[in-house]
């Protein structure tokens, strides 16, 4: 697994008790470089000034949801090609179609195990 | 998730799924009023939604499959395939208690326990509900992953996840280093590569179509200013864009977007503190606030001493601006320790409502002030009693529909609740549009129940009577029904409100209504005294309960049954000799009733209902003091609440008004 561990993440969810679980579960994995934010917003200006490598984020929050968040991400010259993995509840396919077409890298759905995440991470991270 | 950190997330859990619950039950009763607003069901949507998502993550089964089903309501409600009925309401506020009950057996076994397992009823009913009126709908569109068979996009990518990876690179993803979703799922022939380019032709689309509004003249383009500089920069030529739009190949496009709109910066603005060190950090201002009164008082003798001294007034002037930060200090802690009343207020609506169904009431409950901030101890106090108070007024205070239709009211009831600010109080009232309360019916339950005598009754003032459901087993209804009437109710109400040093008042109109006004401190710890002197002794009365002082002559005191009382506009209230109750030799003539032209000073105190006046020899003034215990030492002696340090260095004795009262109701 080539993946980097060391790569700086953002994980974006408006529960603070699933942003602990999903940071537990990237710790478990061997990730390092773990950073949170409690909704679009928040995560926006925290990418605009950080350098982050991944994004991992909710999809149903309030204020920005992860399509919204996902969709400035990519409007912006900088971080247009951020890495962008949505968690979500939802299975349908017409969710997926949106979140294809907003350019996301890869999607999850919850509650998943750290070897599910990893797996998802991989697929974005090609060898 | 088997660490050590798995205890601390469970812990994380409760706590903030108990708080969304919470809001739950007020977003329920409003949404009642209001059942088309979307924005509502969203975020009561998204609550079960993700209480359902962190309890699969922590393995708590039952959890989910109760949240599940409300939520499957809520998104059809959302979404507006089926309606809300008072009877889906009813399911939903229970799920919802459920849930909380289940979270805070989490809370304390830190599993979910069998007790739970008999939610098959309520989960069936709520799913009946949720179907029962779209029976023709295909299951597809409200299907969440875990208990769905059917085939969905993401759960092939599951299971093609264990399979072997990265086929070869399609030519499209080739110049990239990630791959995206698109890619991922081509790859693993979930989608065809028709249907993807048909996606990203469709946004394509989208895109240029956004874009040509955008700079469409005429459009608003709001906060276009605020952006930061590279983004102008990369932007500058906006008003280019429409001729170059069309020409530029499609790479290009992208760069031409208009920016998006930068958000503006929202930081974390709150922390949670543990409320131990908030205590700690009062208790420190409170030994502040003492040396700062020791040095005021110094400085203003020193001043005396050598007056026109340049070092005693530059003194002055700093134990001036002291005694401003000081004061403000004071004030900015015990704000930290305040909260709004709206976090009691708020259970209420749904009670309220819960009730009223059940008693086939119609009852509307008007809220004023919720916004009004208390001490978070004042707060935890008044829960209780605000409960016993709604909850008489919905069971004894509003009449049937019928009865109230006959008497000519509304039939719908009303039931107010507010705080307000007064001065250094909080002024918290409960009133309703009832049938009110005899004074009379009171008296003669008082005098059945053994309360009180039959001479005592006649000699009682309506507002007196009316005091008497405070009493312990004071209950007016003869059957008690569910709601209230066991008996016990008005009494912890004066027992909590006592507590913190609160009154009570009572007011009631034969007919037209019954309203219950609490008095309540702001705070608990420091407080303003007015101090007062026996013969040689200095005390400290708590200025919360003062409600007046009176200087009476001597001769004006009459004696009923050996207690002396005096008639204090038309209400008879008794006195307390604080000389005599302390064993202190009181100054001559006073108290011997040998001058009866002599002039005395009477303390009107008042502690939840009951009034007494305590007569003292002098009055010295106001003081803020910190109440300081005495531990062992107060073991025995009734009457003092603890102790405080004045402003000249003496140890002043707290006068506790509660054991006074009570002092002078035994006797």
């Amino acid at each position: 697994m080539a993946l980097d561990l060391s790569m700086k993440i953002i994980v974006v969810d408006d529960f603070s008790t699933m942003r602990r679980i999903i940071k537990n579960i990237l710790k478990q994995i061997g990730f390092t470089n773990v950073d949170e934010a409690e909704n679009g917003q928040v995560a926006i200006s925290k990418i605009a000034d950080g350098n982050y490598d991944f994004v991992i984020s909710d999809w149903n929050m309030p204020e920005m949801n992860g399509i919204e968040l996902l969709k400035r991400v990519r409007a912006n010259e900088s971080t247009k090609d951020l890495p962008f993995l949505m968690v979500t509840a939802e299975a349908k396919k017409e969710n997926v179609l949106e979140a294809v077409k907003a350019g996301v890298n890869n999607y999850i759905v919850k509650p998943f195990t750290a070897e599910t995440l990893q797996e998802k991470i991989s697929k974005i991270f090609p060898d | 998730m088997r660490d050590d950190s798995m205890k601390e997330i469970v812990g994380d859990f409760v706590q903030e799924a108990l708080e969304f619950l919470e809001s739950l039950n007020e977003n329920f009763i409003e949404l009642e009023k209001d059942p088309e607003n979307k924005e509502l069901l969203n975020t009561i949507f998204r609550a079960a939604h993700t209480i359902k998502g962190s309890a699969g993550f922590l393995g708590f089964q039952n959890i989910v499959e109760l949240a599940h089903s409300a939520e499957n309501i809520l998104n059809k409600l959302r979404q507006g395939e089926i309606s809300l009925t008072p009877d889906m309401m009813d399911y939903l506020l229970k799920a919802i208690d459920t849930l909380k009950a289940m979270i805070i057996i989490v809370s304390k076994t830190g599993t979910e326990g069998d007790a739970t397992s008999d939610n098959t009823e309520l989960i069936k009913k709520l799913d009946d509900l949720a179907e029962g009126r779209i029976l023709q709908e295909e299951d597809l569109k409200v299907t969440a992953i875990e208990n769905s068979e059917i085939k969905t996009v993401d759960e092939i990518t599951n299971k093609l996840a264990h399979e072997e990876k990265h086929k070869e690179n399609h030519a499209k993803t080739d110049k990239r280093k990630v791959k995206n979703l698109g890619d991922i799922l081509l790859e693993d022939n979930l989608i065809s590569k028709e249907e993807l380019e048909q996606i990203y032709k469709e946004k394509e689309k989208e895109e240029e179509e956004e874009k040509y509004q955008q700079v469409e003249p005429g459009i608003k383009q709001p906060e276009i200013k605020e952006q930061k500089p590279e983004q102008n920069r990369m932007d500058a030529p906006t008003e280019e864009v429409p001729r170059l739009s069309v020409a530029l190949p499609t790479e290009d496009r992208r760069r031409l977007k208009p920016p998006p709109v930068p958000m503006p910066e929202v930081k974390e603005t709150t922390i949670r503190v543990d409320i131990d060190r908030l205590d700690n950090v009062m208790n420190l201002v409170g030994e502040l606030v003492l040396a700062r009164n020791r040095l005021f008082n110094i400085s203003s003798k020193l001043e005396v001493k050598y007056e026109g001294d340049d070092l005693s007034s530059a003194l002055a002037q700093v134990i001036s601006n002291l005694n401003l930060v000081t004061t403000d200090l004071q004030l900015a802690v015990m704000k930290t320790r305040m909260q709004p009343v709206k976090k009691i207020f708020s259970k209420f609506p749904r009670m309220v409502r819960d009730l009223s169904r059940e008693l086939g009431k119609d009852i509307e409950l008007q809220i004023h002030g919720e916004e009004t901030e208390l001490d978070k101890s004042v707060i935890e106090e008044i829960g209780d009693p605000l409960v016993h108070l709604i909850r008489n007024s919905v069971d004894h205070g509003i009449e049937t529909k019928k009865a109230r239709k006959k008497i000519g009211k509304p039939e719908t009831g009303i039931i107010k609740l507010s705080a307000e600010h007064e001065g250094n109080y909080i002024v918290i009232t409960v009133s309703d549009d009832g049938k009110g309360m005899d004074p009379d019916i009171i008296k003669k339950k008082a005098v059945e129940k053994g309360i009180i005598d039959d001479k005592t009754a006649l000699s009682l003032s309506d507002k007196d009577a009316l005091s008497l459901i405070f009493t312990p087993g004071f209950s007016t209804k003869d059957k008690a029904t569910e709601i209230s009437g066991r008996g016990v109710g008005m009494d912890v109400v004066k027992t909590n409100i006592q507590k913190i040093n609160g009154i009570i008042d009572i007011d009631s109109q034969i007919g037209q209504g019954s309203g219950v006004i609490l008095k309540l401190p702001l705070t608990v710890a420091i407080i303003q005294t007015l101090i007062v002197g026996v013969g040689e002794d200095i005390f400290a009365i708590p200025l919360n309960s003062v409600v007046e002082t009176l200087r009476i002559a001597e001769s004006s005191i009459q004696t009923i049954d050996k207690h002396e009382v005096i008639n204090l506009r038309k209400s008879v209230l008794s006195l307390l000799r604080l000389g005599r109750e302390f064993g202190i030799k009181e100054s001559d003539s006073i108290g011997t009733g040998s001058s009866l032209n002599q002039e005395i000073y009477v303390v009107v105190v008042a502690l939840a209902e009951k009034r007494i006046g305590i007569v003292v020899d002098d009055l010295y003034g106001q003081e803020e003091v910190v109440i300081k215990s005495l531990g062992d030492y107060q073991l025995g002696y009734k009457g003092i609440s603890g102790a405080t340090i004045t402003g000249d260095g003496k140890v002043v004795l707290i006068i506790d008004v509660a054991s006074m009262i009570e002092s002078v109701k035994i006797r």
